[in-house]
């Protein structure tokens, strides 16, 4: 249970931190004019929340590679975890309930935007849409021809 | 699919650290597999079968459906 959850630590901190800084600052950058929105308000102390937990999961990382340097048996353990076809296989079931969570974000926040006139909002989400559909027709061609 | 890895892991004094290291899986792997929520690919199904030096087919047993 304490290694699931360091592995979690690990492996989760810099992207949630990363995520966090990036939504809120985009959030900032389209509502220039947010300061009457008290939610708004605070996008600039969430983005730093999610500097410092990206600058938490940079130290962490780097300090779990240098520990496990020192002991061999915490390296196989991390290698073992890291092939291991289950774990794999969690990550791909994951990633892909993920994208699907992401499509429907991205769908409310383009609807959102048309709603609140923000033209550049919009397009944003709109393009992300229209870019995923494009990856998505490139990357099954690409495993079409591979599997 | 079901299967009968504990049995048979019991049956040979075996823990499952010990399987999961042999075999290079997770202990939660072995744990995952032996109460059915996980069905293993075919290159891990044949790993435990050799290990114990049986047939894929006397360890994992499919069922269709009815």
């Amino acid at each position: 249970m304490k290694n699931k959850i360091r592995n979690a630590l690990r492996t989760y901190t810099l992207p949630i931190g990363f995520a966090i800084f990036a939504i809120a600052s985009a959030v900032r950058q389209l509502f220039p004019d947010s300061e009457s929105v008290v939610i708004l308000h605070h996008f600039q102390f969430i983005a730093g929340l999610g500097a410092g937990l990206m600058f938490a999961g940079a130290i962490y990382k780097i300090l779990f590679r240098k520990n496990k340097n020192s002991s061999p048996e915490a390296a196989r353990q991390l290698e073992i975890d890291e092939k291991d076809e289950r774990n794999i296989r969690i990550k791909e079931k994951a990633g892909y309930a993920s994208w699907h969570t992401t499509l429907i974000i991205l769908v409310v926040m383009a609807l959102i935007f048309v709603f609140i006139n923000n033209p550049t909002g919009y397009w944003l989400a709109a393009g992300a849409l229209v870019l995923h559909k494009i990856m998505l027709m490139i990357f099954t061609s690409i495993y079409n021809k591979k599997m | 699919m079901r299967n009968r890895l504990e049995e048979i892991r019991k049956q040979r004094n075996i823990t499952q650290e010990e399987l999961a290291t042999t075999l290079e899986v997770s202990r939660q792997t072995i744990g995952s597999l032996e109460n059915g929520r996980y069905n293993p690919s075919i290159i891990l199904a044949l790993k435990i079968a050799r290990y114990f030096k049986m047939y894929v087919e006397e360890i994992f047993i499919y069922e269709e459906d009815i």
